[in-house]
């Protein structure tokens, strides 16, 4: 067995089990009746009476989640290349960028409710989530390009923009794609976080709601869906950065 | 092969001064490091000049002062009557280090292209192509550094130093990674390239043979702070071959020169 397939089975083995015990607990009762087995979860999902519902409120988050994703990473990236084109920034940005990821996003998320509409509310908490991660991972890329390409460039007299973009930024692909992989279940954390305080659709609403009126099965519906979000974005950007890894790390 | 034929070496090579330059590095505890003192060296244009001397003695120091990367505390350095960094702006230094320093996403064709695109000339694909071939590795032109053995990647960052028609060469230690086959090869090869073209060239090297067999000039330094103690003309013709390793003079001169190396470290 090649080392790629191993890693498969383990994965599948380990998700499976976990999924039976699940099973088992719920159809058990072992952990109570706030406790369902997840086939009655999945029975809950795909129906009919509850589709268009369940579909409305995973859209609707995961609009706001991709566009905070979009809005936090091109920010913190932009941050990033200023601090690193003009040095003299660097200090300024760093603290800034270092104080908006000391606010807790709970902080964050009740002073955006009282500043933006609550339509607007998920997308800039989810942005701001993701923007420091994406900063930091940037920065780091950035900075790591070793010193012997670099003194290469000096060398041969290569312009501040030429070294960036011939040798800093392409160096820097992997360690964003990573930041990006990392961030994507944060957009979607950080929009229903955004969703709780005042958004009427989404699986934020969604999941307040069935938490006050004790719908277990529609609560767990919620939080499935939006684990399944999360798991599929890191899954597929993991795929964008095993291949940025593949083609710009030496090996 | 006519010299025609292989003319990748057009610009005019530069000499090199080094008057009374004195290199300080400020340490953590606020005293100073000499990493050089009292450096006078002349090289003359077309001529190949290699530096010897125990570890942390400051060879590469030199080159990096050459290489426009480091300033002279005092004195003054001019390659080709400009100061380095100078001389570096004006695209005119080629540059290998031990680190290959390859691009690893690039093909061995780019990587040899990147010094055009680097500093913002067209890329003349003919002259690429053709110090690929120089260097021995046309057929892997298209071929990624990982893919390459060692010796190859050095191969290819000598074609890159040497694309953009340099007026110095600045070589530290560029096959001191390898092992000892790849590196007589290479040493070979590279006595061949420069016997083609002369081009001012300075050899940073622990390897006393390798010094003796390439170089026109071995210059011996002390250990730190760095100091020459001695020039060696070196009298073998060129084109140098194979054969020259194996003459009693040639073994008669890397014995004197590598007692000289231990003698600068016995009075240390």
């Amino acid at each position: 067995m090649t080392p790629a397939v191993q890693r498969l089975g383990g994965g599948t083995i380990g998700i499976a089990g976990m999924l039976a015990a699940w099973e088992f607990a719920g159809r058990s009762g072992l952990l109570g009746p706030s406790w369902p087995a997840l086939s009655r979860v999945a029975a809950y999902i795909v129906a009919p009476e509850h589709r268009a519902l369940l579909i409305d409120a995973a859209a609707q988050t995961l609009r706001e989640a991709a566009f905070g994703f979009a809005a936090g990473s091109s920010a913190g990236c932009a941050f990033a290349l200023l601090a690193v084109l003009i040095p003299a920034t660097a200090f300024g940005v760093d603290r800034f960028a270092a104080i908006v990821n000391g606010i807790p996003v709970i902080a964050i998320g009740s002073l955006c409710a009282v500043t933006f509409p609550p339509a607007v509310n998920p997308i800039v908490v989810a942005s701001l989530a993701v923007f420091f991660m994406l900063f930091v991972a940037a920065t780091a890329g950035l900075s790591a390009t070793p010193a012997a390409q670099h003194d290469v460039f000096r060398v041969l007299g290569a312009a501040r923009w030429a070294t960036f973009r011939r040798l800093q930024l392409p160096a820097a692909l992997p360690a964003i794609a990573d930041g990006l992989r990392l961030s994507a279940p944060v957009s979607v954390v950080g929009a229903i976080i955004g969703e709780w305080f005042a958004a009427e659709r989404g699986l934020g609403p969604l999941l307040v709601n069935a938490m006050q009126n004790y719908q277990i099965d529609l609560l767990w519906s919620a939080a499935l869906i939006g684990a399944l979000m999360s798991a599929t974005a890191y899954l597929a950007l993991g795929i964008v950065q095993r291949a940025a890894a593949h083609r710009y790390l030496p090996r | 092969m006519t010299i025609a034929a292989t003319a990748y070496i057009t610009g005019e090579p530069f000499a090199i001064h080094l008057r009374d330059v004195r290199v300080d590095y400020p340490t953590r505890r606020g005293q100073t490091l000499r990493a050089l003192d009292g450096i006078d060296l002349d090289v003359a244009a077309a001529t190949f000049t290699a530096i010897i001397g125990p570890s942390g003695c400051g060879k590469s120091t030199v080159l990096r002062l050459l290489g426009g990367l480091l300033r002279p505390t005092s004195g003054s350095v001019t390659i080709g009557g400009r100061n380095p960094v100078a001389a570096a702006s004006a695209h005119r230094l080629g540059v290998a280090f031990q680190d290959h320093a390859l691009l690893p996403w690039l093909t061995a064709r780019d990587n040899v292209a990147l010094p055009f695109r680097a500093v913002g000339r067209p890329v003349d694909a003919q002259r690429v192509d053709r110090l690929l071939d120089v260097v021995g590795i046309g057929d892997f032109a298209g071929t990624r550094p990982a893919e390459l053995s060692g010796g190859m990647r050095q191969r290819v960052a000598i074609a890159r130093a040497l694309v953009l028609d340099p007026g110095v060469l600045l070589l530290d230690e560029p096959f001191g990674a390898l092992d000892a086959v790849t590196r007589r090869h290479l040493n070979l090869e590279l006595q061949r390239i420069w016997s083609e073209h002369a081009i001012t060239t300075l050899l940073v090297t622990h390897s006393v043979e390798e010094a003796v067999f390439l170089a026109d000039s071995v210059v011996v330094m002390s250990r730190r702070p760095g100091r020459i103690e001695r020039v060696q003309t070196v009298p073998f013709v060129r084109p140098r071959d194979r054969s020259l390793l194996a003459t009693p003079a040639f073994h008669a001169l890397v014995d004197d020169l590598t007692n000289a190396l231990d003698f600068t470290d016995s009075v240390a």
